[in-house]
């Protein structure tokens, strides 16, 4: 697409968005100007979308979503009036060249942008569907412009170096996104001569570049890696740790532990070769020791024949096992094995749960975490099984109020992801993130807190003037007060519908209710509308009626969900007792032998 | 709706209330919205059941809405070409995350 094909387009769509007062007040080519001057700011938004995904989601999203037509023009008069001080003071072509991206390459794009920016607002207002793919091409595309553009790259890398020193760590997406622009160590390492980054900044850079790397392996690569370990290990561990970034005693771990476990699996399979194992072992000991062996070692033959038979379960094994131990020399390196483990998140939100011992700890922050936390799980899904296993955490079931969090957030999360697109393909995980999907998750999650509020003072049995408990009490009194409400002006809002639907002779198909569902197949006349009321309805309850045992099952098992929960609930109450030195319950116990000191007040800070 | 109290939909639709928090309001709040859950899941359920089946079965189990009984529901999705069980399944765990969305948006604008 050629520029003035980009913006033909692109005033195609904006046309309905001038006002009314523009358009009578407005001279023509001051519309086509203001309409010129509101494309490029949403390219701005956009581009600011890109390039900051996981840093500002919510602000962002906030700005795009709350007000779009103030913010546009917000960001139209702040981006006219610094380009028009650059004009002032004679420098206007700096800015415009500055800006070259904006202006050129972004407009070539504008289609691509339009999408993204309809994506971002939640509208449908391109005619297809936005696709996961489309994001990826715009990606490729904005990043291939970068390269161009080093001072760019520089601050953006800058700020997010910073921000994993300041713990936000981003080294996934930091990593993948340098990996896609073609950053390597050698580029960094020039970026770094050059006095643009630190060198203490280049380093982790370059670690975490590195570690994507580790992540970004294919099942191909892993399994030419071990092919190539078994006819020559020492080169084979050379390359690895090199390209890694680890050192080679730990390439030579990770590779013989897959090799001891490959035998361990297959009963033994090198038993007979134990001479020609030892000899292998020991010649790659005296390599490791500093000895030169520039000649080739072999690997016992039936090491080959498990390869080719189940080499792909080996390679992602080899994968897993040089993500955590770079994830685990990181860490180390960086951040002092303290960087917010699980453990971290699950002790400050049992904290906030139990809140108990000053204000310190707010919703927002609760929130913060619960954002690592999805951060986090996203790390988990990159490295399967593995990675659990591996770390110094045990792996955290659903009995910890983290566990519970933690699947609050996938659940929203999956459950809006699926809803828009269908089942997740490979490689569209890396976009669960997005802020709507966060907006989402974090709702469910208040929900959840005010569910489990609710439930808890209805049940306690202890001293009702327990101050912890009068707060609880009050908070949750406040928010009923305010759903009261909401609930109110809901139920006004759907009947009012209803009857608008009928005074204009429409029967409607489904109570009034609008759905995602309802809304994609309004209109669908499919039964005879003057002999049956509210024949969709009809037929529900007609089916249901004929599907009881089905709904029963679905009940029994909500039911039994309901005292998972509560058991759960029982089991994070005897923790905290236990952690805060309180009285404890025995196992098993019920909540109403808890301590009354420790009544949870998880709503105290949601309702400020 | 007796036929719905019986068979366990209005446990469903309470457990799904318990879900949402709203047993928080009251009485006559509850029930208008029960009203509207009750509602909604009906139709919710016949437009799923009804465009999961081909054209001409549709025409059919119009048919069988307006006249039919039980019986002939039953004998109906036993050759309907569906797996009903299955829908019926997937559908209730998606009208309950419905309107936990729905639940989970109420709440979250309260500030």
């Amino acid at each position: 697409m050629n520029r003035e094909q980009g913006f033909s387009k692109g005033h195609k769509a904006d046309n309905v968005e001038l006002s009314a007062e523009e358009q009578k007040t407005l001279a023509p080519e001051e519309q086509s100007r203001a309409l010129q001057l509101r494309e490029r700011v949403r390219r701005e938004l956009a581009k600011e979308a890109i390039e900051q995904p996981q840093e500002c989601p919510d602000e962002l999203w906030g700005i795009l979503a709350s007000d779009a037509l103030i913010t546009q023009e917000w960001l139209f008069k702040n981006f006219e009036q610094e380009r028009s001080e650059w004009e002032h003071a004679g420098k206007v072509d700096v800015f415009d060249s500055e800006n070259k991206w904006l202006y050129e390459n972004a407009v070539d794009q504008s289609e691509h942008l339009r999408k993204m920016v309809a994506f971002l607002y939640g509208t449908s207002e391109t005619e297809e569907p936005f696709s996961y793919k489309d994001l990826d091409d715009l990606f490729s595309v904005i990043d291939a412009q970068y390269k161009e553009s080093r001072p760019t790259i520089a601050d953006k890398l800058r700020h997010e170096v910073a921000s994993l020193f300041e713990q936000q760590d981003p080294r996934v997406h930091l990593g993948s996104q340098s990996l896609r622009r073609g950053l390597n160590t050698g580029k960094i390492g020039h970026l770094e001569k050059n006095g643009i980054l630190r060198g203490e900044e280049a380093t982790l850079l370059k670690d975490t570049l590195q570690f994507a790397e580790v992540e970004a392996y294919g099942e191909k690569d892993m399994i030419d890696t071990l092919q190539f370990a078994a006819n020559n290990t020492e080169l084979a561990v050379g390359l690895l740790s090199k390209r890694v970034g680890l050192s080679s005693d730990i390439a030579h771990d990770c590779l013989t532990l897959v090799l001891s476990e490959m035998e361990a699996e297959h009963d033994n399979t090198f038993k007979d070769d134990d001479a020609s194992k030892k000899s292998w072992l020991k010649k790659v000991g005296q390599w490791f020791m500093g000895n030169e062996v520039s000649q080739t070692i072999p690997l016992p033959e039936k090491v080959q024949s498990v390869l080719e038979h189940d080499g792909a379960k080996w390679a992602h094994r080899l994968v897993s096992l040089l993500a955590t131990s770079k994830q685990k020399d990181i860490d180390r390196r960086y951040f002092k094995d303290e960087l917010y483990k699980e453990e971290e998140i699950r002790n400050a939100i049992l904290d906030f749960m139990r809140n108990d011992e000053g204000d310190d700890f707010s919703l927002d922050q609760a929130e913060e975490y619960l954002e690592r936390v999805v951060n986090l799980s996203q790390f988990d899904r990159a490295s399967a099984d593995d990675l659990g296993q591996l770390r110094a955490q045990p792996e955290q079931q659903p009995t910890t109020v983290w566990g519970k969090m933690k699947r609050a957030v996938q659940r929203g999360v999956k459950t809006a992801v699926t809803e828009i697109d269908g089942p997740l393909e490979e490689g569209e995980s890396a976009y669960l993130i997005s802020p709507r999907m966060l907006r989402d998750a974090k709702a469910g999650t208040k929900l959840d807190l005010f569910v489990d509020a609710v439930e808890q003072l209805e049940r306690y049995p202890g001293d009702k003037r327990n101050p912890a408990f009068i707060e609880s009490a009050q908070a949750v009194e406040r928010i009923r007060e305010q759903l009261t409400h909401e609930y109110d002006e809901f139920i006004k809002l759907k009947e009012a519908h209803k009857k608008a639907q009928e005074s204009a002779g429409k029967k409607p198909f489904n109570g009034g209710i609008d759905t995602a569902d309802t809304k994609a197949t309004s209109g669908a006349e499919w039964f005879s509308v003057e002999t049956m009321m509210e024949p969709l309805a009809m037929a529900g309850e007609k089916i249901l009626g004929f599907a009881g045992d089905q709904v029963k099952k679905f009940v029994d098992r909500m039911k039994k969900g309901g005292r998972e929960k509560r058991q759960l609930r029982n089991e994070m109450i005897d923790r905290i007792g236990r952690a805060g030195g309180g009285p404890s319950r025995p196992r098993g116990g019920s909540i109403t032998r808890r301590s009354s000191s420790r009544v949870s007040s998880p709503l105290r800070s949601s309702i400020r | 709706m007796n036929n719905q109290q019986d068979n366990g939909i209005q446990e469903f639709i309470d457990e799904v209330c318990h879900d949402i928090g709203i047993t928080v309001l009251t009485r006559d709040q509850q029930d208008e919205v029960k009203q509207i859950i009750t509602q909604d899941l009906n139709a919710f359920i016949g437009e799923r059941v009804f465009f999961a089946l081909s054209a001409d079965r549709r025409t059919e189990l119009e048919k069988i809405i307006q006249d039919g009984g039980q019986d002939q529901l039953y004998q109906f999705f036993g050759s309907a070409g569906v797996d009903v069980n299955m829908l019926l399944q997937q559908s209730l765990e998606l009208f309950t995350q419905k309107w936990r969305h729905e639940a989970a948006t109420m709440i979250a604008s309260v500030s």
